[in-house]
């Protein structure tokens, strides 16, 4: 039976968005245990502008709440002018604060405590995306180098 | 700050106005002498503080409490008469006026004081509940982030062993401590805080362990509404949690595909969850129901506390776990 592994698809190069150290470490292991890389880590908004402008970023995952003055929701709008998608993980239950997370048009929106399986579903879908948008421009390409 | 007056004597409303405007000096005064002229002024942003008088030509007092009331829950109110009597004054005050002041020349800075402390009084009273509502949501965060601290750390702790069924245990650690959040996150949805969606939350639970086989098992839900009380809804959901995983783990193995039936139902005072998946079935030696694993243990001691009770059925095919608990 052919699984996910015979699938095209494109290892990601994550930027992971959260001020919770364990909480980054443990998102990084998911990101990694799924086969991709991660293009680094930011504990506040402005850390985050910064590597999205600086590093190849294919998806971003932002916690809303964060060090400083920015918040995930700014970095998602930063990210959406980049065209790089994101999805949020976060802790606040709040229907408004969500409501305005949704609003910006995430891939996902997962509460904390995650399902590390829905993390891991949305990267796959993903780079499979991403894998087909890169076929589609270079029409011989096996896939790319992460 | 808008104030609505509600009075057939256009005589008695400008005089209740000016002593009232001397003590809000601000306000955005409103006048409405017919039902017309309230039902207009009520699609307008309703009023923070209503002056009506009891009898009126077209309506009384205590109906045009409940059309502003309607159109805003925190007005305050304050009921100014002269056909009253002290039956009416306990009707209105019962019914839920803040105040109720007799009309009468010297009455009118009576009428002034009456408002103003109501209007503090409600102020003070919606301050209260803004900062309830606050602090709960600061609660909500804090548990949330901490729970998902907790299971980053027996995901470290997890990668540090390197006995695979030693692992496996902190694997089931975690999932059961996500199903508790599953359940926080349902009872936090409720309106009252008191009950939980329990469907919901079976929906959710089945749905995201599901995910783990990656699609190999299809999920065939039946659920009816129920709605449980929270000291019910915990112990419920983490038997769940165990019968669900287990027949995920155990039922369908070496990349098997199947399906698992997931049943809730209500009747007569109890709620019924039934598991049935279509795979390997119970082994021959095992008698499930006095396993000593700590999943079997959590369902039993838990079902105990419950009053409920537990049964395990062989099937044709594959394994039957029911759990009936007293509602």
């Amino acid at each position: 039976m052919p699984d996910q592994r015979s699938t095209l698809s494109e290892r990601l190069r994550v930027l992971i968005v959260e001020d919770e150290t364990l909480v980054a470490d443990y998102i990084a292991d998911v990101v990694e245990e799924a086969g991709h890389e991660v293009a680094g880590f930011a504990a506040t908004g402005e850390k985050a502008l910064e590597a999205l402008a600086r590093d190849r970023v294919d998806l971003a995952i932002l916690d809303i709440k964060l060090k400083g003055s920015m918040t995930g929701i700014d970095v998602a709008h930063a990210a959406r002018d980049r065209a790089i998608p994101y999805l949020f993980i976060s802790g606040s239950g709040e229907a408004l604060t969500r409501q305005a997370a949704e609003a910006t048009g995430p891939l996902a929106f997962l509460q904390k405590p995650f399902n590390q399986e829905e993390l891991v579903s949305v990267l796959r879908t993903t780079a499979e995306r991403e894998a087909t948008s890169a076929r589609a421009f270079a029409p011989d390409a096996k896939g790319q180098e992460g | 700050m808008r104030i609505l007056f509600v009075d057939d004597d256009p005589d008695t409303r400008a005089l209740a106005i000016r002593a009232v405007a001397q003590e809000f000096p601000d306000a955005d005064i409103r006048e409405a002498p017919d039902l017309n002229g309230l039902e207009a002024l009520l699609r307008e942003p309703a009023p923070d503080i209503l002056v009506t008088d009891y009898d009126l030509r077209w309506s009384d007092g205590i109906a045009v409490f409940d059309k502003v009331k309607a159109a805003n829950p925190f007005c305050c109110t304050v009921m100014f008469t002269g056909t009253g009597n002290e039956e009416l004054a306990v009707r209105a005050l019962k019914h839920g006026f803040d105040d109720y002041v007799v009309k009468g020349a010297k009455q009118l800075r009576r009428l002034a004081a009456a408002v103003r402390s109501a209007y503090d009084r409600r102020r003070e009273l919606l301050e209260l509940s803004e900062n309830r509502d606050l602090v709960l949501k600061e609660l909500y965060h804090r548990l949330h982030n901490n729970l998902q601290i907790v299971i980053s750390l027996l995901r470290m702790t997890e990668k540090a062993i390197a006995d695979p069924s030693d692992r496996e245990q902190l694997a089931d650690l975690q999932r059961r401590i996500q199903a508790l959040s599953a359940l926080q996150e349902e009872f936090y949805r409720s309106e009252d805080f008191r009950r939980v969606d329990f469907a919901a939350f079976v929906e959710r639970l089945a749905g995201s362990l599901a995910g783990l086989s990656g699609g190999r098992v299809r999920l065939a839900l039946r659920l009816e509404a129920v709605e449980l009380p929270v000291d019910l809804a915990v112990p419920f959901g983490l038997i769940a949690n165990e019968v669900l995983t287990n027949s995920l783990k155990h039922a369908f193995p070496d990349g098997r595909a199947g399906q698992l039936s997931v049943t809730l139902e209500a009747a007569a005072n109890r709620a019924v969850l039934t598991v049935a998946d279509d795979g390997a079935g119970y082994p021959e030696d095992l008698d499930p129901s006095a396993a000593s694993g700590v999943g079997m243990r959590l369902i039993r001691r838990l079902a105990d506390q419950m009053e409920g009770e537990v049964s395990f059925e062989r099937g044709e095919a594959g394994a039957t776990c029911r759990i009936s608990v007293p509602l």
